[in-house]
């Protein structure tokens, strides 16, 4: 049982992205970038890591909020207490400041980043349901270039991504939502704050000029190996007009598409029945978020 | 007695802005020149037969100070809380997950991980004994050999219980299930141990009772008490699981075999995997009654998994036992209380000692009990309640029992309990709201029989300043603000004057564990005694000098008074003068708690005898659809007997409800054949500020009688025992469905009853 003390490893703030780029490619994965340390800390506390040297990128200016005609970019570095700072964001995105709000506590939503969330790649991230709930897209760059992928894309597994021993997540974007358009995060945990979630989720609804659901994004965390979207759910609404009924088809669907497990939280029997439950609430909210900010009332 | 300047009123602790600007020096912030990282090597296992035990390639690394095993002991290789079946370092079996093997002394912590990483165990591992109802079965294999799995079997009976449920018109009967629960502590378990000048050993250590920690140190090093010396530093909270001893036995033996200072502190998850656990209970319980609610009988079989190991069972199911009927007049009570080895997490002292799993069953009880008689939950518990005088079913009479009702009284009152009807019970579709109630008493002090007592000693200098020396110790809960207070109160001086000496057994007497809620009554009244002496010294000198008559003269705000006039003489004047003229101003005292003879019936061993009374209401809000409990209100209303530091007091009531919460909603430590699954406060669910309701407290100061300093009584651990039985109840009232096992978890909750009228 015994744990081992850590080892402290290099550290180094790289004045330019190239630098940076440069000792990921000379180092691969050896180098760890370290954002708010929030999860990184504590996985080499334990030995799940153990990297000869740490970046730090923070003065990259990782941390910027841009609005543009098409999209909202946000920096890596950008801290879950900046998402909740920005107007634009609540306004736009509200799901993902409501992610941020039910986030461990200020201290961690100081120093904890966006970037962080999404690259520690755990299976309950709660900001990266409503980060592909919004379509969001990401930025890997490396010494050969950048590419850019869905974050749909980008888990594999627990703890594993895409991304390659000599890239960096740099800037994750959000392309403006359609007018008729809502969405939901819920988070359920064992209670009300610092919770590690038991199932978390964010469901978006669009409709087109006669009510009918042209988008539709059912996005859960903590019930597979990865964050997912309940596919079939998603389709069997599409094109249709939103009744209550409607919405509970919707959430037995889902509660068909998910594979949880059972740990020390919650049993695999109590996720599903609460992927129906919640998912439900979700989407009934979205709803009625919808009809509340339709022109006609 | 004239009105109080500083008993009463609302205490910053002595040291609070030390401790609140990270000044106050707890054992991880002691510095000492050349110290040394302890490490232990605990088990993988839960139980598994040591075939080879190596330690040669540690001993010789380099930077490694000493590395013991069992073989080095030079004394006992025990703990010593009753009996001393747990060894301090494994000789041949380990027996749950937490038993150490080898402890080791480096130059800094990576060497002492080197070392650990160094010693050569080979295990054969061992089918463990994980079911206490199996490990009761005879012929089953046994946890420690030659010895009976059930370590401990009493029964007790008072009256005729058979007789009293035949000729009953209701009889209920419940069996009842509890967790192991942690105390979660915020500093871990410590001890710094060095040599001294003289060859002895001293020891810091974060601890409840340094004076027995200091004979178990000793009976370890084979070495006699007084060349060992335990010193309590800022103690971070400790709630029975710092009563017995952990780490600083260990201490000491490291810095005697590397003859360097060695500290030893725990991380969480060693803490959580080693110390002392709530005992988890099976209960059987069976309450008779008449049509009309009145108690007829109680009959109660508690099985207590204790782990591998004794620790403070007997302790723990003794005062299950004495409160298994609750504050009820009850003639006729059999309980039957068995203690079992397995090779789970050892168990012992927890906020309450079994208190809180004995009214989890009898609260609970009472309100199956109401509801089978259509009655209501108030005025069962009124119909039933124990008064001023009533003799329980132990023998015990009680002193001062006023308060059992007047909580009941006063808690309804507050949360308006005849109008709860009038009050949303369905604001949402899914949500349902309810309301429990639960009473519960609770002594204070150690029993009738143990030796109860705690001395002080008192100095007061010539410029009136004081020095207080107990060896009581204070692990937060505020024992030093109480003695500083009642010694000021008595010398007319301000906080500021005294200054308490943190126990230290080469300065302070023996003061007895701090725990049972014993110390504001015992060691307060040894303060009192003490410096009522100084006292009498002072104000016979003055009468002598001012030629007032003694019994007009008083010390009030650092003045001598006349007839509640101050004088121009000062305390410091009368110090001066005290320390010229050659008059002592220095008292001892060694206080006994004293139990009263005049009670021949007392046939319940180790009874307690002075009582906390107290009743909680929880207004809960339910999910049937997530099964997740709010707690929207939570009213308390405890007994104090006489407040000394009102903000102590309230302090111990918000401390035990927020633990009672976690204990009745979230808290478990999750335990798969002998191993902790949740061996972190990530996942052993403790509830933070936003699961706990602003709680409406109010505090009842009815002067106990018996052996109370001005009155005062226990508050520590009767907080925490009403509230899971009072969500409980609560959650049975908001959904119609009665819950018989903790914590009550969102998944224990579903399915709701009537699901059916929210689904879709
Ligand atoms: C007390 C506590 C409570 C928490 N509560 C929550 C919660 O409620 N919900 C939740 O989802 N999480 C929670 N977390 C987890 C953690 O805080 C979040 O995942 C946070 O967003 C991580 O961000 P960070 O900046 O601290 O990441 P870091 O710990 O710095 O990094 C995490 C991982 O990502 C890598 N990384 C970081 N940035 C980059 C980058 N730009 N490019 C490449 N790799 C990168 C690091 O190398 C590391 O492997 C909690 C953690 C703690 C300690």
């Amino acid at each position: 049982m015994h744990q081992a003390s850590m080892s402290i490893p290099e550290y180094t703030a790289p004045a330019t992205l190239d630098d940076a780029l440069g000792i990921k490619k000379e180092r691969g994965a050896e180098a760890r970038v370290i954002a708010g340390g929030t999860d990184l800390i504590l996985r080499m506390r334990d030995k799940v890591f153990s990297p000869s040297v740490l970046i730090d990128l923070r003065r990259l200016s990782l941390d910027g909020i841009a609005l543009s005609d098409n999209e909202l970019r946000l920096g890596a570095f950008v801290s879950l207490s900046q998402v909740l700072e920005s107007a634009d964001i609540e306004r736009l995105f509200p799901a993902l400041p409501a992610g941020c709000r039910e986030f461990a506590g200020p201290p961690i939503r100081n120093r904890g980043t966006l970037g962080g969330n999404i690259v520690n790649a755990s299976p309950a991230a709660d900001l990266v349901p409503p980060l592909i709930a919004y379509d969001a897209s990401i930025v890997l760059s490396s010494s050969d270039g950048e590419r850019v992928l869905q974050l749909m894309a980008f888990f594999v597994g627990p703890g594993q991504s895409v991304m390659e021993p000599d890239e960096i997540l740099t800037e994750i974007r959000l392309p403006l939502m359609p007018a008729s358009s809502a969405a939901t995060f819920i988070k359920l945990g064992q209670r009300r704050s610092m919770a590690i979630s038991q199932v978390n989720l964010t469901t978006r609804l669009s409709v087109d000029e006669s009510s009918m659901v042209s988008e539709a994004r059912i996005v859960l965390g903590s019930v597979a190996p990865v964050p997912m979207r309940a596919v079939a759910a998603e389709e069997f609404l599409l094109g249709k007009e939103l009744s209550e009924k409607l919405l509970n088809r919707a959430a037995k669907k889902a509660r068909d598409e998910v594979t949880p497990i059972s740990d020390v939280r919650a049993s695999l029997s109590y996720r599903l029945e609460m992927v129906e439950v919640l998912v439900r609430r979700a989407l009934l909210a979205t709803w009625d978020e919808l009809r509340g900010s339709a022109p006609d009332g | 007695m004239t009105e109080s300047a500083i008993v009463g009123q609302w205490t910053a602790a002595p040291g609070a802005e030390e401790i609140v600007t990270g000044k106050a020096r707890y054992c991880p912030d002691i510095q000492l020149p050349g110290l040394l990282c302890g490490k232990l090597l605990y088990s993988p296992h839960a139980r598994a037969r040591i075939r080879k035990l190596d330690v040669r390639k540690a001993r010789n690394m380099p930077g490694v100070f000493a590395v013991i095993t069992h073989a080095d002991i030079p004394g006992e290789n025990s703990y010593l809380y009753a009996e001393p079946d747990q060894p301090l370092l494994v000789v041949d079996e380990v027996r749950f997950q937490g038993d150490a093997v080898a402890a080791v002394a480096a130059v800094d912590e990576r060497t002492a991980d080197a070392a650990l990483a160094a010693i050569e165990v080979e295990y054969q591992e061992l089918p463990g004994i994980f079911d206490p109802l199996e490990a009761m079965q005879p012929g089953a294999d046994q946890v420690v050999q030659g010895e009976d799995n059930v370590m401990m079997s009493q029964m007790y009976r008072a009256g005729d219980v058979e007789a009293a449920i035949a000729s009953a018109d209701v009889v209920i009967e419940n069996t009842y299930r509890t967790q192991w629960a942690e105390q979660a502590f915020l500093e871990m378990e410590g001890g710094v141990g060095l040599v001294d000048d003289e060859g002895g050993i001293t020891v810091y250590s974060s601890c409840q009772a340094p004076h027995r920690d200091r004979m178990q140190i000793a009976r370890a090093l084979a070495m006699p008490e007084s060349m060992v010396r335990v010193i309590t530093p800022y103690i971070g909270g400790a709630f029975g699981a710092k009563d017995e001893a952990h780490v600083q036995i260990h201490a000491g033996l490291l810095a005697h075999a590397a003859q360097r200072p060695v500290h030893l502190i725990r991380e969480r998850r060693e803490s959580m995997l080693t110390h002392v656990k709530r005992h988890p209970m099976i209960i059987d319980y069976t309450t008779a009654a008449t049509k009309e609610g009145k108690l007829l009988a109680v009959k109660a079989r508690v099985i207590a998994d204790a782990g591998p190991y004794t620790n403070s069972t007997h302790e723990v199911l003794n005062k299950c036992g004495e409160f298994i009927g609750g504050p009820y007049k009850v003639e006729n009570v059999e309980v039957e209380k068995i203690g079992v080895r397995t090779n789970n997490p050892i168990t012992g002292a927890f906020r309450g000692f079994g208190a809180p799993q004995a009214a989890f069953v009898y609260e609970s009880q009472m309100d199956d009990l109401a509801r089978k008689l259509g009655m209501d939950p108030l005025a069962i518990r009124l119909l039933n309640g124990v008064e001023t005088g009533t003799k329980m079913y132990t023998g015990v009479v009680i002193r001062e029992g006023t308060a059992m009702k007047a909580s009941l009284n006063k808690a309804a009152e507050m949360i308006e309990w005849e109008k709860r009807d009038q009050v949303e019970r369905r604001p949402a579709r899914h949500l349902r709201r309810g309301f429990g109630m639960a009473t519960i008493l609770k002594g204070s002090g150690l029993g009738r029989g143990l030796a109860d007592h705690a001395g002080v000693v008192l100095e007061m200098h010539r410029d009136g300043s004081v020095v207080l020396q107990s060896g009581a110790a204070d692990m937060g809960q505020g024992i030093v603000t109480v003695m500083a207070q009642l010694a000021a109160e008595r010398l007319g001086i301000g906080m500021s004057s005294v200054r308490v000496v943190r126990a230290d057994t080469a300065k302070s007497p023996d003061a007895g564990a701090s725990c049972a809620s014993r110390q504001a009554m015992v060691s307060g009244n040894a303060v009192l005694e003490a410096a009522d002496t100084i006292r009498d010294t002072l104000l016979t000198m003055a009468a002598g000098k001012t030629k007032i008559a003694r019994d007009r003269l008083d010390l009030k705000a650092g003045r001598l008074t006349v007839d509640g006039e101050p004088h121009e003489l000062t305390v410091k004047d009368l110090a001066l003068r005290a320390g010229i003229w050659g008059y002592p101003l220095h008292a001892e005292s060694l206080v006994h708690f004293e139990y009263p003879t005049d009670v021949p019936d007392v046939t319940y061993r180790f009874s307690q005898e002075v009582f906390q009374f107290c009743t909680q209401i929880a207004q809960v809000l339910v999910d049937c659809e997530t099964g997740q409990v709010t707690v929207e209100r939570l009213i308390a209303v405890h007994d104090a007997g006489k407040m000394i530091n009102p903000g102590g007091v309230y302090g111990q009531i918000e401390g035990g409800i927020a633990q009672g919460i976690g204990y009745a909603l979230t808290e478990e430590l999750i335990v798969k054949e002998g191993h902790t699954q949740n061996p972190s406060l990530e996942n052993y669910v403790i509830p933070m500020a936003f699961d706990i309701p602003e709680l409406e407290m109010e505090v009842l100061e009815i002067p106990e009688p018996l052996g109370a300093p001005l009155g005062a009584k226990g508050i520590a651990e009767s907080p925490i025992i009403p509230t899971a039985p009072a969500i409980r109840n609560a959650i049975y009232d908001a959904i119609d469905k009665p819950l018989y096992e903790l914590p009550m978890t969102a998944e224990r909750v579903l399915p709701v009853p009537d699901a059916g009228s929210i689904r879709h």
